[in-house]
């Protein structure tokens, strides 16, 4: 049976090239610059100090496809952010795809896509923060708040219903009004904020970007509204405070999933999931301007952090 | 642009696109487009946005201001129905308003006067203080109420801030950004006496600029029996114009031109006539935001201010048989004023904020009748100033600050300010302050050469034309200027429960070296002369019950004690002001307030007389509403609705008022 002898040598090939070849992770990365090195920094850091070996490079969006076709499969691609994630998805590699700096919805987006649609092969760590989590730091930050206003865009009309859970189940109230266009951005902030307490900024390229921040955070200043955002620049602009998850963060968790690979070696993705690791931003000087007292960063971020263990 | 379904998924165009095979680059970016754009991409989150919310945008918290302050914000401007800017300070505690005639509003903190104000008044941080009178022409701001963000009212002097002559109090005048008003709004309201307004506001956007136009209209026919109507044109432009994520850049001009009622039916001398009032300012502010705390301004101003009031007198015969001929009398005054302030806001330690800058100012004055000579007065200012605010403990905040003048007429000047705040539980704060200011004096009182002159002819031949100079004022200069130590104790308390807010506050002035002109017969001359106390308790309570109650209420009892022995300042300072505006909405879009209004019997100084106490009463009833697709408000007004009362002068016969507006955005 020489097919046999040759099957157990091409095996035994095989099972030397993978002890020999620690197994390969390649970050795909819509920038090579900014928030997105500073994922791979983090992630290559994190696996620098791991016992699992694994051999991890970095290329950028337009290298991907050469990068695809040279050098063979490797055992797992990172995609950071949305234009990495939609060019390796095009690719319809059969690798399995962990997406980081993806918010959920487009995650789900590109997910819906993909036939067979897999989280063994194709997950994420979302950009977005949970909703529960989200309302938490309005509850610890700002008690007695309980009427949340929301300004929704034809991208984040989507995220209602979820939203519109998580409150109910916190006791919280949503009042909601919707945009169409720029023009009726501030008129229809008004009506909102007529009706609430504080605004919950969910992002949309219609509401929320560098024209319309002056117009929207003005008019939240004026009703005394204070803005829960969800970045540190917007914390920075003039909302009240945040919580969202940091560069590094994402990699550091994301090191952490490809160790738990490395270590079983069956490299099936765990399902999509929120970030695990997050921060809080405090704009003192509005919570102060607002009469508003709000708890320190560090005090805060221990609230959030209890009330996600309470959670079943 | 593709629009996404209600449930978020991708459009089938995009989804094909998502299916093209390996390698085939060029289709993934032709589908790319529409995907990108109506899904957030992580750009939403790691971006960078501009600071919006920096220190000069932001107020301070009443409980944090080493000040008594009163914010008078656009629901208390709506509620209130008032269409002139001055009489929105009937609202603030101690605070007096009174008019002189139909157009010209004196607002007074202590002793009213009508000539040389004590109150700094400022918009946007251009000082509108007459150097010529110390005074504001209010009527002639180019500046629509519409336009106004709020107004912070410094209820005591802060020289340490705002310099000189912010000495019983500061009026701080913002108005709203550009980015705020979008859109078109016309708004028309007519009454009585003779009341028409008209305004037309447009907002909108040109890539990184905002801009706003402002262009109204306000008349009315004054007091009943006198010539003191007016004719207001003004147009205000704004452009909030960001550089880059931390600069911006503001432009403001703004002009306003009217023609006025002057004089007195049956005076010889002083004739009913029209005068004529231009007045206009171009302004440029860029701002540097680092961060809410770390912020550097400069700002730049010009402001024109030109009156035009020439008329000849009638021919009179007096008691003993003079006759005076018709003689030509030009009250004509123009002023100007140039302004460079920097300043710079940081916070270099945590829980300590500095502010500092630096401000250079000309005033140029041309007043031939006050000041006897026909050429242009320029004087010339230059100020440091600075001030911390330093959070010793959660509990305990130290506030201190000073600021140095050098001017023309008296020299240099410290003014410096300490409060110590004490918060005795989040919600209740005490607060020990003392503060010291000067005024220098106005040019009028420091080198007034006003006389009339006029030609006669004497009894019994009538047959000689005499050439007679009647001295008014006439000024020797050197005055010092009128320094003020305000020593105070205020207590301040938030009951979120309850809806209210309650600020009370002692406070203790003591006045030294105050100009008052001497002798019995003109010449008048100005002196530095007498002292004063005022004594004060000032009380300001807001209740807001839910969304649909606003009650806002202000008190304030006065004692002055002065070595003046004439009582002028005494009786110039009511011993009780109180106001109370309720506003309350029905539902469906109706609302109404009340405002209730009361001064204690005085005498203010400056051409006023001898006043009995006065209550007075206002309604306003509005119903916002859709017309034709648009949003609408017509809202009726009723001014005094209690019998006619005097405002500061005895001919001056407020009656009962009423008018009715309209506000459409187109």
């Amino acid at each position: 049976m020489p097919w046999i002898l040759a099957a157990v040598l091409v095996l035994l090939g095989v099972a030397r090239g993978w002890a020999a070849d620690p197994p390969q992770v390649v970050v795909v990365l819509s920038e090579e610059s900014g928030a997105y090195s500073e994922v791979v920094q983090a992630l290559r850091g994190r696996l620098a100090h791991s016992p699992a070996e694994v051999g991890v490079s970095a290329v950028g969006v337009s290298d991907w496809g050469r990068y695809a076709k040279e050098r063979g499969r490797p055992n797992l691609v990172v995609a950071v952010g949305l234009r990495a994630a939609e060019a390796v998805a095009d690719t319809g590699a059969r690798v399995p795809v962990l997406n980081l700096l993806l918010p959920r919805q487009a995650f789900e987006s590109l997910a819906e896509a993909r036939m067979p649609s897999d989280y063994r092969t194709f997950s994420a760590i979302y950009l977005d923060q949970p909703f529960s989590r989200q309302l938490d730091l309005i509850r610890y930050a700002l008690p007695g708040h309980e009427r949340v206003g929301v300004l929704l865009g034809p991208a984040s009309q989507g995220s209602l219903g979820p939203l519109l859970d998580a409150a109910r189940e916190q006791g919280l109230q949503v009042y909601h009004e919707r945009a169409e266009s720029v023009e009726e951005l501030v008129p229809v902030l008004r009506r909102v904020l007529e009706q609430s307490d504080v605004l919950l900024a969910l992002p949309d390229p219609l509401v929320f970007n560098r024209d319309t921040i002056q117009g929207v955070l003005l008019t939240t200043y004026r009703f005394r509204d204070p803005v829960i955002a969800f970045s540190p620049a917007y914390v920075r602009a003039g909302a009240l405070a945040a919580v969202y998850t940091l560069p590094d963060q994402f990699g550091v968790q994301a090191a952490e999933i490809i160790e738990q690979m490395a270590a079983t070696g069956t490299w099936q993705l765990p399902p999509p999931q929120y970030a695990k690791y997050y921060a809080v931003s405090v704009n003192r000087q509005v919570a102060r301007s607002l009469g508003l007292a709000v708890g320190s960063e560090t005090v805060l971020y221990g609230k959030l952090r209890q009330a996600a263990e309470q959670r079943p | 642009m593709h629009k996404r379904g209600v449930s978020g998924k991708l459009p089938n165009g995009a989804l094909a696109a998502l299916w093209v095979p390996f390698g085939t680059l060029l289709a993934f970016a032709a589908a790319a487009g529409p995907l990108a754009d109506d899904m957030v991409s992580e750009q939403a989150y790691l971006g960078e946005v501009p600071v919006v919310l920096s220190a000069s945008r932001m107020s301070q918290p009443v409980s944090e201001v080493p000040d008594p302050v009163t914010v008078i914000d656009r629901e208390m401007i709506r509620a209130s129905g008032f269409r002139e800017i001055a009489d929105l300070f009937r609202l603030v505690p101690g605070f007096y308003v009174g008019y002189f005639n139909g157009h010209d509003p004196v607002v007074a903190h202590g002793p009213a006067n009508r000539y040389f104000g004590r109150v700094q008044v400022l918009v946007d941080g251009r000082s509108v203080y007459s150097p010529l009178w110390g005074t504001v022409d209010w009527t002639g701001l180019p500046l629509a109420l519409e336009d106004i963000e709020r107004i912070e009212v410094v209820r005591g002097p802060n020289a340490a801030n705002y310099g000189a002559n912010a000495f019983l109090g500061v009026i701080n005048i913002i108005t709203r950004h550009a980015q705020e008003d979008r859109g078109t709004t016309v708004s028309a309201a007519a009454g009585q006496p003779g009341m028409t307004d008209t305004l037309l506001r447009h907002g909108g956007r040109l890539g990184e600029l905002s801009y706003r136009v402002t262009l109204g209209t306000r008349s009315d026919d004054g007091f009943d029996g006198k010539h003191d109507g007016k004719r207001v044109t003004l147009f205000t432009a704004r452009g909030d114009y960001q550089l880059n994520l931390t600069d911006t850049l503001q432009a403001q001009v703004g002009y306003n031109g009217s023609k006025r009622g002057v004089g007195f039916f049956g005076d010889p001398f002083d004739i009913a006539r029209d005068e004529n009032v231009d007045s206009h300012f171009e302004q440029l502010r860029w701002q540097r935001s680092l961060s809410a705390d770390n912020e550097v301004s400069l700002n730049l101003y010009h402001t024109y201010h030109g009156l035009a009031d020439s008329y000849i007198t009638l021919p009179y015969t007096d008691p003993t048989g003079i006759q005076v001929l018709p003689t030509p009398i030009s009250y004509d005054t123009t002023g100007e004023r140039y302004e460079a302030e920097l300043q710079n806001n940081l916070s270099p330690a945590y829980g300590l904020r500095l502010v500092w800058g630096a401000a250079t100012r000309i005033d140029r004055i041309r007043a031939p009748l006050y000041l006897g000579a026909p050429d242009t007065r320029e004087s010339r200012l230059q100020r440091l100033f600075g001030s911390a605010e330093w959070h010793v403990t959660r509990d305990w905040v130290f506030n201190a600050g000073a600021m140095w003048e050098h001017n023309d007429v008296t020299g240099s000047d410290i003014s410096p300010r300490a409060a110590l705040i004490y918060h005795l539980s989040p919600r209740q704060t005490v607060r020990v302050g003392i503060s010291s200011a000067l005024r220098t004096p106005t040019l009028l009182e420091d080198e007034a050469d006003f006389s009339f002159t006029a030609q006669v002819r004497l009894p019994p031949s009538y047959n000689t034309i005499t050439t007679v100079t009647v001295p008014r004022f006439l000024s020797a200069g050197g005055l010092a200027p009128e320094r003020i130590t305000s020593k105070e104790i205020g207590y301040l308390g938030e009951f979120p429960r309850l809806g209210l807010s309650l600020d009370v506050r002692a406070h203790r002035d003591e006045l030294r070296d105050l100009i008052v002109p001497t002798g019995d017969v003109a010449p008048y001359r100005f002196v530095n002369a007498y002292s004063a106390t005022i004594d004060g308790l000032e009380t300001q309570v807001i209740w807001r019950a839910g969304s649909r109650w606003r009650v806002w209420f202000s008190h304030s009892y006065s004692h002055v004690a002065s070595t003046d022995p004439s009582g002028d300042l005494e009786r110039s300072t009511p011993t009780q002001i109180y106001s109370l505006l309720a506003w309350h909405s029905f539902g469906q879009g109706y609302e109404g307030s009340l405002g209730f209004y009361g001064v204690r019997e005085m005498e203010p100084q400056g051409d006023g007389d001898p006043l009995p106490a006065y209550h007075r009463l206002d309604v306003r009833l509005a119903k916002k509403m859709k017309w034709l697709g648009r949003r609408a408000e017509v809202a009726l007004v009723v001014q005094n609705l209690l019998g006619p009362y005097q405002e500061f002068r005895n001919d001056n016969l407020f009656q009962r008022r009423a008018f009715v507006s309209l506000n459409l955005d187109l």
